[in-house]
Formats: C-alpha cells, structure tokens, sequence
C-alpha cells in the first residue's frame, strides 16, 4: 500500500529536497504552497501524513494546524511542524496544538525518514 | 626658669601685706625680701641684686621714696606700686607704670601682674616651711584655671562638631537629592528588613509610597503587583545569596507591557556582617523591545539562510547516497565535502541565532526526549574534515550508555556539544586527540568533551565563561573566534539546571562536561500526557 505525504510549504526549493528523500524512500508525496491549498488537499487527497512549514504567506504554519485539527476529515491526520526559524518553546507549542512533532530546517534526511516512519499511519 | 628665679625687693609697711606677697612670690620659686620701710629697702637695692621692686608708698617717707625709685629707674629695674593708681601714681612712676590698687587682686592675677608666669603644677617646687591651707588654695585655684581651659577648649570642639554636622547634613541633602532624582529605583531595607530608603521612582514603580513604606517590612505591606511579589519570592527564596538579578515582565494599567530588570544585592558592613538588601530597579522596556526586533531579524536571517542550506545538505546527502546515480571515488569526495561544509555553514548560522537568543529566557526551555548519543554523533559531524585537516583524531564514545535518552532543549544541547567540540579541535595541536562520550554518573547522563590539547590554566577556570572573554596567550591568540562558546555552553547548560565542569591544566589537555536528566518513557507518562502517540511510538521502537 502506497503511503503519501503532504508538504505544505512555500519555498520550492524544500519542496523539491523533501520530495527527493520522501520519495527515495518509498513515499508518495504531494506538495502546495500555502496554508489554504493545504488544507483544501488534506481533505480531498487524506494522505498518511503531513509535513506543515510555519511560516507562509497568507495563513502561517499554526492557524493551518489549527483548522487541520478542527476539521473531523483532517483531524486524525497526524502533522509533523517543519520550520527553520526558532519558535519560543516551539516544540511544545505545537504538540499542545495537537501537532506529533516538530523538526528544524535544515534536516538530516535520515532522520526526516526515521520521524515520518514513527509517525504515519499513528491516526489521532 | 627666669621668673622662679626672679628677685623681689618688697616694701610694704603693713606686715600682714607683706607677709602675704612674700610667701605669694616664694611659693612660686622666687627669691623675695621684704622690708618695712624704704631706708631698708634702699640699702637691700644697694646690697644685692633685685630684677623688681614692690613697693607701697603709703606710709613711707615722700623723699625717702622719689630717691628709691630714682635709684631703680638708674639700674633699669621694673617696678610695681602697690595701693596707688591712676592720678596718684603718676608722679611716682610716669604714666603707663605697673600699678596694683589694694586690696590686692586674686593671686593668679597678681602674680601675672607682677611679672611671674605660671609654672607647670610638677615642676613647682614646694617651698620649705608653706602652709598646708596655702598649698589647697593654690591647687584649687589651678583646678578652676584647668576648668576654664577646658570649658574653652569643649566651647571650641563643639563649634567644630556644628561645622561638622552642617556639611554632614549638606552632603546627606546631596545624597538624597541624587539618590530621588536617579533614573533607577532605589529600594533599601536593613538587615532585619525593614524598608530604609525607597526613592520616587521605585514608589512609581512598586505603587508605594515612602511616607507609608519607610519602616515596614516587605512583607508587612498591604500592597501586591507583579513587581512587588517578585522582590519578595526573590528575597525569601535563598538566604544564601550575594546578588541576583531578574528581568520581570509587568502589566502597565494600558494594557502595555513592561520590562524592570531588578537587582538585588546583599550589603555588607566593614566587618562583613550582613547590613541590609540593596535592591534596583530598572526600566528596560526600550532595550527589550530592541532586543525583541533584533531577535527576530536574526531569526530572518537564519530563516533566508536556513532554507537554501536546507538544498544543499539534502541534494549533497542524496548523491552521496546514490540516489541520483553511481558517483566515482572523487565525485563521491567531492560530494562528502559539500555536505560536510554544509554542516558547517549550519553551525555557523546557528551561532548567530543564538547570539539573538543570549538574554533569553526561552533557552532550555522547549524539553523533548531523545537520544543523546546520537544527537552528539550528530554534532560532532561538521567537525570530521577540520580535524582530518589537522590529522586529529575525533572519536564519538557511544558505546557505555547505549541508547540512552534525555529530557532537553534539543538543539540547545546540539549547539552546546557543537561549540564545545568546536573548541577541543580548535585548541589541540595537530595529530591530537579529541574525544566525547556519554555515560551514565549518578543516575543522569554525562556529556563529556575531551582532548589532549594547549590546556588551560587553572586560574582562567571561571573566566572562560565569560562573555567574550578568551585567554590572551601569543599561542592561542591567532585561533580567533568570537569569545561567545563557553558563554553560550554555560547558559544553555545551566537552563537546565545543570552546570559545567572544567578539568584542565596548562599543556595537559582539557575536558568539558555537564550532567543532563535522563529521560524514563515508561515511568515518566504524566509528562507525555499530551503526546500519547509519540510516547507509544518511542517504546515500539
């Protein structure tokens, strides 16, 4: 059974990189690049889980999560935050917000395997 | 000596007065005779030498005393007229003559009047035959002499001590006045806490006023804000303490919030016993917000810097990989390369960041658990081609706490460990050692970073930590660096409520650690609460 992954990012270029490792390692993965075309894919695709990037324009990282959660479609989805700028507390922030973990840009692609391996599939 | 030995030629018909000067004079060392009559006292002046000449003219032959005192003024002895003044010693002795009317004056002034000054009460030799009631007098006399002396001397003292206190009360006036008109506030209590001193900026900032506050303890006041029960929790907290400071986050009535950054610091007196609490208070509500823009341009920064690296480390790691195709041996080198400066850019970047984060109360807060001995393996990377560079041998020991995790700011930890090997390579010579490991102490976990290199001197021990500081030593100089490291691996260490322990001598080599909270996932549920799924995953594992 083919396991797809989410991106939901702006920047093209970590687009690409992630998909390079996901898919290297046997994910499918699909990408938009703001907070609204996200959520819109979450809903219509239901992929195994998703990669959320906190800052965008329009609708940032946080408010997409929080309108993930609010959804019963999208609710179960477990949300790996993905940000490369540092949030106060940032880690815990996001698992109060019901995000399964939080990971820091740049990434060693080992472990964005290992982290996407530990958590797809958990359904909340 | 000259007056004791004085000689008097004293002429006064009436014995009783006689007698009187005579022993007068002779108590005080001089050599007196007395006569009755002038004829006597002119062939006594002719027959032995006399310096003065007392005489009372009443009684005694007109004639007989004009050639007497003829006679005197021919030898140029003094003379003092005894019973006579004004007008009616004109004629005998010119105007301006020693003249002493009768009765005769009290006989300190006498004796001053006839030329005899006051010897010192010891070296006044008693004079054989004085009566006992004289010798009373004469001390009772003196006593009320040294009396007076006194009371002029005490008159002196105490306009001096008026002098005194008028600039003491000038210079406290001073005192006060900067003390109320400084920026700061000032609040002082005494060592048994009672509030001594609290100046109009700290009434305005702790919502007191000093007519009410001055003479209470802290404790006694009514009155409660942010700023207020911080001072007090701090106070109470440890008696131990020399200085703290703090910077608290206060809510301003608008709705505006500010920044005082309080310091307490205990006062000794001369004899180092406790003597009260000094505590200042300053508004720093304009560095925080500048702080705070600063922050988050370095945060920017690192955001546009983070995001192409985050290209390059994973195309470099993919072809390394193969994914993208079979390299040669020198691709493949020259791909390990990329990737291993990317590392290094990484750290780099890191660093700045933590410059924006170094009065920041986030730092060791965000707590996760990992695994620590891969976080090290992980941080000592960007390290491998700068030691390799310098043929050091850069060993990561994981092999006595396998698998062991930890509770921690995860990437404060990783910048930590980063700095600390950055350090050990940089000050190891070539063809050294460094090496880090984990192990269990004490039922915590050890990070320890070693290396065989320059060493440190015992006595920069503590100074190292400081911020910028870096030992000044022609051999260690040309190594650059920022002088941030150690300040940074001692924030973050102590964040979380560990510290750092340095081991080293001078061209013995040097070795770093500090202790972390082992992390339980079985026993620990309570704190994962949030996170049920992250802790079942980790025990699957």
């Amino acid at each position: 059974m083919e396991r797809t992954v989410l991106i939901i990012e702006d920047e093209k270029l970590i687009i690409v990189s992630t998909q390079m490792v996901l898919e290297a390692a046997g994910f499918r993965v699909e990408a938009a690049d703001n907070g609204e075309e996200g959520i819109e894919k979450a809903r219509k695709l239901r992929p195994d889980l998703v990669l959320l990037d906190i800052m965008m324009p329009g609708i940032d990282g946080w408010e997409t999560l929080t309108r993930l959660k609010r959804d019963p479609d999208t609710s179960g989805i477990p949300v790996i935050i993905f940000t490369a700028r540092e949030h106060a507390r940032g880690h815990q922030k996001s698992t109060e917000m019901g995000a399964a973990d939080y990971f820091r840009k740049p990434f060693e692609p080992d472990e964005l395997i290992e982290l996407v391996e530990k958590h797809i599939g958990q359904r909340v | 000596m000259v007056d004791e030995s004085k000689a008097y030629l004293l002429i006064d018909a009436a014995p009783d007065w006689r007698e009187r000067l005579a022993r007068l004079l002779e108590r005080e060392g001089c050599r007196v005779e007395a006569v009755g009559d002038v004829a006597a006292g002119l062939s006594s002046l002719r027959g032995a030498h006399v310096d003065c000449v007392v005489l009372d003219p009443n009684g005694q032959a007109a004639d007989g005393v004009r050639t007497l005192l003829r006679e005197v003024e021919e030898l140029g002895r003094d003379v003092v007229l005894l019973g006579v003044e004004g007008a009616a010693a004109e004629p005998l002795v010119g105007v301006g003559g020693v003249c002493i009317p009768k009765p005769l004056p009290r006989p300190r002034e006498m004796l001053q009047r006839l030329g005899v000054r006051s010897a010192p009460v010891a070296a006044a030799p008693t004079p054989p035959g004085s009566a006992v009631g004289g010798t009373d007098s004469k001390e009772l006399h003196l006593l009320r002499e040294r009396c007076k002396d006194l009371e002029a001397r005490l008159a002196e003292q105490v306009e001096s001590f008026d002098d005194l206190r008028e600039s003491f009360n000038q210079e406290l006036s001073r005192m006060m006045n900067i003390v109320s008109n400084i920026m700061d506030g000032i609040l002082f209590t005494d060592a048994v806490g009672s509030i001594r001193l609290l100046n109009p900026v700290a009434e305005e900032m702790l919502g007191l006023r000093a007519f009410v506050a001055v003479g209470q303890t802290l404790d006694d006041l009514e009155e409660s804000n942010e700023l207020l029960d911080e001072i007090r929790a701090t106070c109470d907290q440890r008696p131990d303490w020399r200085e703290t400071s703090k910077t608290v986050e206060v809510h301003r009535d608008d709705q505006d919030l500010a920044y005082i950054k309080m310091r307490i610091g205990r006062v000794v007196d001369f004899r180092g016993e406790f003597a009260g609490t000094l505590i200042q208070l300053e508004d720093v509500t304009a560095e925080y917000k500048t702080d705070q823009l600063k922050n988050q341009y370095l945060s920017i920064v690192a955001h546009e810097l983070r995001t192409p690296l985050t290209g390059i480390k994973t195309f470099s790691t993919m072809m390394a990989k193969g994914v993208l195709g079979g390299l040669n041996e020198r691709q493949a080198r020259v791909v390990d390369s990329i990737r291993e400066q990317s590392l290094r850019l990484e750290h780099q970047i890191d660093k700045l960041v933590n410059l924006g984060h170094l009065d920041s109360n986030d730092v060791g807060q965000d707590l996760e658990p990992f695994d620590i001995n891969e976080l090290v393996t992980q941080a000592s990377v960007p390290f491998q081609q700068v030691a390799a560079e310098k043929r050091i041998t850069l060993v990561v020991d994981t092999g006595a706490a396998p698998g062991a995790m930890v509770e921690a700011d995860r990437s404060a930890i990783r910048r930590a460990v980063q700095a600390l090997v950055e350090n050990a390579v940089k000050f190891t010579p070539d063809g050294g050692h460094v090496e880090v490991a984990v192990r269990q102490r004490d039922g915590q976990l050890e990070v320890a970073v070693s290396d065989d290199g320059v060493g440190i001197d015992p006595r920069y021990h503590r100074r190292i930590f400081e911020k910028f500081f870096q030992v000044e030593d022609p051999l260690t100089r040309h190594h650059g660096g920022s002088g941030l490291g150690l300040f940074f691996v001692k924030s973050i260490v102590e964040a979380h409520r560990s510290e750092v322990t340095v081991r080293s001598e001078l061209g013995r080599g040097a070795s770093f650690s500090f202790l972390l909270r082992s992390h339980e996932a079985e026993t620990a549920d309570e704190t994962l609460a949030t996170t049920p799924q992250t802790t079942a995953g980790t025990e699957d594992d």
